[in-house]
């Protein structure tokens, strides 16, 4: 692994990133920044403070902490980073190994045993080019990542290597979840499967992290930009379930989480997921888990 | 140093302790928490894990975590070799392989390492020549002090970060 500063470019308006496998740029800036079109590799953009408009192949995205893109070799990318005097602006690129994304992609499309992609497509992350919400891991990852680039710690290099392995392993998996899912759309045309791909990802994204705020259908049409019927059929196909239901078991997921925690009340974790009705959350509740909030509450409770 | 210098390094740490109590500080997971690792789980051919007692095979895979750094700070290899007396080899940095050998010189039981095949290009050279050496001179260090009777030396501190112990 190695941790490089991202250059300042303001001295050369013309100036853009240098990327090389398998690196990190890293820098925090105090001033507006802005690099122009250029070609990137494969890797994650992601902002650990401020904000920028960043553009891949055209598309405008806005970036902040809460967010981040990955970006397919190849693909073009701009940005630029109006600064605030009251927040420094902290921008991490992490650019993997191209062989090794290949090895490791290989790897894990073997021990899964499916054919989905071939030969020519195992280096396309097309489909998941795009923003990406509030990933506690890779946020931490990215901080251990950073800390451990001028450490004295043992087996540095090692160990940044390591993580780099994991979130690169994370990304090829989550790309192939992709490519299963847009071949359930069942669109010829490769370039509208990836368009409407994309949009509904977003889309899932998002719930998945506003889980806990009155989502509606139209909500999320929205966001994905079609129409919410339209919008409703292409996630059935994609994902096999409505974004109800979906929605649904993201909130169960996260009461579970919630109900270890031994300070909060079974009411205060159905609010706090979303639920607007106590007895709805707890019939759900039991539904999926075979017991009571309470009850699994309690269990819990007595385990510890 | 030559080009092919920067391809393997050799360190050696003296013990006062039998060489069969040196040699399974190394061939089971328990025996690695006790003085390297946070967690080590070992898997035979067919991939079942040992128990932490049991005694590794060559063949076997391995997955190491630290202390100091989350699960997905993980280091996946194979034993290479293990002979049941004196002499272990694993896979570890970059898939290079490190050679465990252990024997008696002027009374004292030597622990001898040997990482070797690293690329001799300049960033290797930096990153893991430098960075696995060093860290091995650490773990070594620590090996002796718990063999011996002394102190744990790693930090286990998971918000403690920067320090040649973790």
């Amino acid at each position: 692994m190695i941790l490089s500063k991202l250059a300042d470019n303001n001295l050369s308006k013309d100036a853009v990133p240098v990327y090389f496998d398998h690196c990190v740029l890293y820098n925090e800036f105090n001033k507006s920044i802005s690099f122009s079109n250029h070609f990137t590799s494969f890797g994650i953009i992601s902002l650990l403070a401020g904000s920028g408009n960043f553009k891949i192949n055209n598309v405008e995205t806005l970036l902040d902490q809460n967010s981040f893109v990955i970006v397919n070799r190849g693909s073009k990318v701009s940005f630029s980073v109006n600064q605030t005097p009251q927040q420094k602006t902290k921008i991490v690129y992490l650019f993997f190994n191209h062989i090794l994304s290949q090895l490791v992609a290989k790897d894990i499309f073997h021990n899964l045993n499916e054919q989905i992609l071939t030969e020519n497509s195992i280096d396309d992350y097309s489909l998941i080019e795009h923003i990406h919400f509030n990933n506690a891991s890779l946020k931490e990852n990215l901080h251990t990542l950073l800390s451990l680039g001028d450490s004295c710690a043992s087996f540095q290099a090692l160990k940044a290597d390591m993580l780099i392995r994991k979130m690169l392993e994370d990304i090829i998996t989550e790309n192939y979840a992709a490519f299963r899912m847009a071949d359930n759309l069942n669109v010829i045309k490769q370039s509208t499967k990836v368009s409407l791909y994309k949009r509904i990802a977003i889309a899932k994204s998002w719930m998945e992290t506003h889980f806990s705020l009155p989502l509606k259908l139209t909500d999320l049409a929205d966001i994905a930009m079609v129409n919410s019927q339209h919008f409703l059929r292409l996630f059935k196909k994609a994902y096999n379930t409505t974004p109800h239901q979906y929605l649904t078991e993201i909130r169960l997921r996260q009461a579970k989480r919630l109900l270890t925690h031994p300070t909060k009340s079974v009411s205060e974790v159905c609010y706090e997921v979303g639920f607007e009705s106590l007895s709805s959350f707890s019939i759900l509740f039991k539904k999926q888990t075979g017991h009571s909030p309470k009850k699994f509450k309690m269990m819990h409770m007595l385990d510890v | 140093m030559e080009k092919n210098q920067w391809s393997k390094f050799k360190l050696r740490v003296n013990v006062q302790n039998e060489v069969s109590t040196a040699y399974k500080c190394w061939t089971s997971a328990e025996a690695l928490e006790s003085w390297f690792l946070r967690k080590a789980i070992f898997r035979d051919a067919s991939g079942k894990e040992r128990a932490a007692n049991e005694t590794v095979q060559e063949g076997d895979t391995y997955e190491w975590y630290w202390y100091g750094y989350p699960d997905s700070v993980v280091e996946k290899g194979t034993v290479l070799k293990a002979n049941g007396s004196n002499m272990f080899c694993f896979t570890f940095s970059m898939g290079c392989p490190v050679t465990i050998t252990v024997y008696v010189e002027e009374g004292e039981t030597i622990i001898e390492l040997v990482e070797s095949d690293l690329p001799t290009d300049e960033t290797t050279r930096l990153q893991h020549f430098v960075g696995d050496s060093k860290g091995w001179i650490f773990y070594l260090t620590n090996l002796k002090s718990v063999l011996e009777g002394g102190l744990d030396l790693r930090n286990k501190k998971l918000n403690l970060i920067n320090v040649i112990t973790s």
